[in-house]
Order: C-alpha cells, then structure tokens, then sequence
C-alpha cells in the first residue's frame, strides 16, 4: 500500500469493476452487432409490411381486438353483449387505443 | 488522497470480514438490477421495433362502420379517394380471420396479388410466380403448427362450407414472425371465395398520402365525404403501439415496484439496525482519532463497492438475458398470449436513460439507506459505542 495507489484488497475491487465496465462495453456493442446482422431481414420486415399493408404486428391472435389492436373497436371485448367481460389472456396484456386526438371530429365511430 | 485511498482499503477489508453477507447483498442486488434493466430494454427494443416497421404501414386505413361495426367498404370510392388532391394510390385490403379447429387457433387469411421474395422459403427452385396464384404462402408459426412444408395442401372451408385446399407455395422466415407468423396469405381472387366477398368489396381501404402533413386533412376529408367511414392513420397505429408496450412494460414494473420496495426495506432495515459490532467498530475507530466526516466516507466507500459492483453485474445479466436468452422470462407477458406463439429475436439496446433510471431506482436508496445511520452512530460519543 505505497504511494498513492490503492492495496491489494482495494485494488481488487477496482480491477473486479474495471472488467465489469468493460463487460458491460463489449455486451453493449455485442447487442449492437446482433441488430445490424439482423438489418438486412428488419429491411425485408419492412418491405413485408410497405408490400402487404400491414398495420399489426403478429402478437397475440387469440382474438381480433389483440391481433390487430389498431384496427379494432374500443368496445371490442364486449363484442358479445354489453358490459361482457374481457375474457381473452391476451386482452389482460393489450391496452386499449390511445385516444385519436388528431382525427377531425366526426360521428362515424368510436375510435374517431 | 493517500488518506482516502487507505479509507478506502479498509472498507473493502471490512466488507471482507463477512463475506457471506457481502456477497448475498451483492446477489440480491444484481438480480434486482438485472430484472429491472432486462425489462426497460425488452419493452424499449418492442417499441422501437414496432415503430420501425410500422412506419411502413399505410398513411391511412379507410373501414366503413354500420351499427358501430366494422363493414366491408364498396372499392368504388377506392376512385373517389384517390381524386382527393394529394392522395396517392388507394389499395382495396381483403382480409380476415379463421379459426383453425386442428389446432385451435386463430389464423390471419390475407389477400395478396404478389409477395417479397427473399422473405420465403422455397422448396429448391421453386419461386410463387404462377405457382401462387392457385397456391397460399403461410407464416412459420403455421407451418410449425400443422407440420406443413412446401408442397404441402392446407385445407381451408369456405364461407359456404366448400372446401379449399391449397397447395402450400412458400413459408416465412422465421425472422419475420413477428409480422407473418399466424399468416395464411392467398391470392386475392381465392381469398374472395373462401370468405364470400363479392368483387366489388374490400375489407378496407388502405390510402397513400404524398405528403405525412396531408394526412388529417385527407382523413377529414374522407369522413366528409362518407358519414360511415373511419379513417385511422399511421401515428394511431403507432401511438396503440406505444400504449400496449406501455401497458405490458407497466404491469411488469407494478409488480417490480413490490421488489423494489422489498429490497428498500431490507437495506434500511439492515441500515438502521447497525449491529453491536458494528457500532462498536464505529465506536473504536472514533477512539482512535477517527473523525466522523472519515466514518463517514468509511461507510460511504462500503455502500458505493456493494452498489457499484451489484449494478455492473446486474446490467452485464440483464444484456446476457436478452442477448442470449432472448428475455424468457419477460417474453409470455410482453409479447401477448396466444395458441401461436410468435418465435423471434429481439434486439436490446442498452442506453443512458436505462442506465440512469436502474441507478436512480437501486444504488441512491441503498448507498441513502447505509449512510444515514452511521452518521448517527459516527456522532455518538466514543465510550457510549464501546459500552453498547
């Protein structure tokens, strides 16, 4: 413990933290590079939705309101009879539409 | 310096002498970190996903409603649209669901008049040209499920209850499954027959804007013109999104909140209830000409070692989970619930704002939660923390 550097036990803990730092660095830039091997099929994804004309992403497809949530109605889950309970796992997991604020106002329907 | 330096050695000695305690403080702590890293990047690398492909997505989807529902939309005002000013190609969708009885699901029927080649798996040589016209292409989560491959027949009943049974021409790559993976698409002559849509009806109308500041005014001007249409544009789509992952993301960190809170009280529990011997050691470093600002900056030391070294190891779990793990353990919940599982890689980012917010939410309480009470035993006097 000499100078001014840090004891075997300090140093122990500074060296232990440099490695993580850098473990943390290298994972970082790992994580990076696993999103530009996939960017050529992310292109092809894209391409998929501009040629389809997907508006959803295949999450849940137990029902209509979680397969395609931008497509479907606020009252979606209560399709069967008013007041009827969300009964679909998914419908716990999928939040409803945010309010379309930006639409001019009309009478045509709810999401509107 | 020298000072700080030789204060620091002997709060790692100190931490030493319980190692078993250290190192469970420090294996809670990481997985503490570790869960709520994973789960900011996880529902952070959805968002971005979803907004980068979606960004692709129509500028406006015209449905028409009849008794609040959605209906089918006659193709002729496919012409007027387009003559609105601004307006660039108007594309009729036919779509909808099917319920699969074999396996119990729900499978996505899409019309299509041609499809992205390099998006398919093809038998050796074989490409959809002719082929797709009497043929279907499914997603890989469809394949899977029904153990089909190319050159397979899957067999579809009609509207009518005729059976249709096409051959299957090609499969989606698994890396696009989180877009086609419960997806039968046919073309669009035969997708009119199983479902019984006459010529003239689409399920929608998708409508290209030139100009993204056009949008709202082209959507009024639509819903002028049909008092039962519903136009939902391309930031709606995008915005449901940011809500549903918001949502998922949320219901995860209610219930990390419940850990987070846990963890609180057992660091201020262990913080407030400094133990005989350590306020003993307190108390003798005082005798020893200690001064309490040095206490301090001892405990200081000891909080931050334990802090830094458990947020480094819970970030480097946290990229470890979703790198290589695919995020398991927070998949089922944020990705939705369904018969067909979408299968596909994500792709985490660690950014500064996870960094901050894991730091803010773990290391402040506890280095808070181990200072607060030595500096109340750092300004007891000596011999009253020798007797205790």
């Amino acid at each position: 413990m000499g100078g001014r550097r840090a004891g075997p036990t300090g140093r122990t803990v500074i060296v232990l933290a440099t490695i993580e730092v850098f473990g943390v660095i290298a994972l970082t830039f790992v994580g990076a590079s696993t999103t530009r091997e996939d960017c050529r099929f992310r292109q092809v994804n894209r391409r998929i939705v501009r040629e389809l004309r997907f508006t959803d992403l295949a999450l849940s497809n137990g029902t209509s309101h979680c397969r395609h949530p931008s497509q479907a109605d606020l009252f979606a889950p209560h399709g069967d009879h008013p007041s009827a309970i969300e009964h679909f796992p998914a419908g716990s997991f999928v939040a409803p539409p945010a309010i379309r604020s930006e639409s001019p106002p009309t009478s045509s329907g709810p999401k509107s | 310096m020298r000072r700080h330096l030789r204060i620091f050695d002997f709060a790692v000695a100190n931490l030493r002498r319980r190692p078993a305690k250290f190192l469970v403080v420090i294996l809670v702590y990481s997985i503490l970190v570790a869960a709520i890293a994973s789960l900011m990047m996880y529902v952070n690398a959805f968002r971005r996903e979803a907004r980068f492909l979606l960004a692709e997505s129509p500028e406006i989807i015209v449905q028409r409603l009849r008794g609040g529902r959605h209906e089918l939309s006659p193709i002729e005002r496919a012409e007027a649209i387009r003559a609105i000013r601004g307006v660039g190609t108007v594309t009729p969708r036919v779509w909808g669901y099917y319920f699969d009885p074999p396996t119990g699901t729900t499978l996505t029927l899409w019309g299509a008049d041609s499809l992205p080649h390099e998006s398919l798996v093809f038998e050796e040589g074989e490409m959809p040209g002719e082929e797709f016209i009497n043929g279907c292409v499914i997603g890989y989560g469809v394949a899977d499920a029904r153990f089909l491959g190319t050159g397979d027949r899957l067999p579809i009943k009609g509207f009518d209850g005729s059976l249709f049974a096409p051959r299957v021409v090609g499969i989606f790559r698994s890396s696009s499954s989180l877009l086609t993976n419960d997806l039968v698409v046919l073309h669009t002559d035969h997708l009119r027959r199983v479902f019984g849509i006459a010529p003239d009806l689409a399920t929608d109308l998708a409508v290209e804007v030139h100009n993204s500041h056009e949008v709202a005014s082209v959507a009024k001007k639509i819903q002028e013109r049909w008092p039962d249409a519903r136009t939902i544009t391309r930031s709606q789509i995008l915005r449901t999104y940011d809500a549903a992952f918001d949502w998922r993301g949320g219901l995860w960190a209610a219930f990390m909140a419940s850990c987070v809170a846990a963890f609180a009280i057992l660091v201020w529990d262990k913080g407030t209830g400094l133990s005989a011997e350590e306020f003993r050691t307190i108390g003798l470093l005082k005798a020893t000409g200690w001064k309490s600002s040095e206490v301090m900056e001892l405990k200081l030391f000891e909080g931050a070692i334990v802090s830094l070294i458990s947020f480094l190891t819970g970030i480097i779990l946290a990229q470890v989970h979703l790198i290589w793990f695919n995020g398991f353990v927070f998949a089922r919940v944020i990705k939705g619930w369904s018969v067909e599982f979408p299968s596909f890689e994500i792709t985490p980012q660690l950014d500064a704002s996870t960094l901050l917010i894991c730091g803010s939410m773990s290391v402040a309480p506890y280095v808070a939660a181990n200072l607060l009470p030595s500096w109340r035993a750092s300004i007891t006097d000596p011999d009253v923390a020798l007797r205790s």
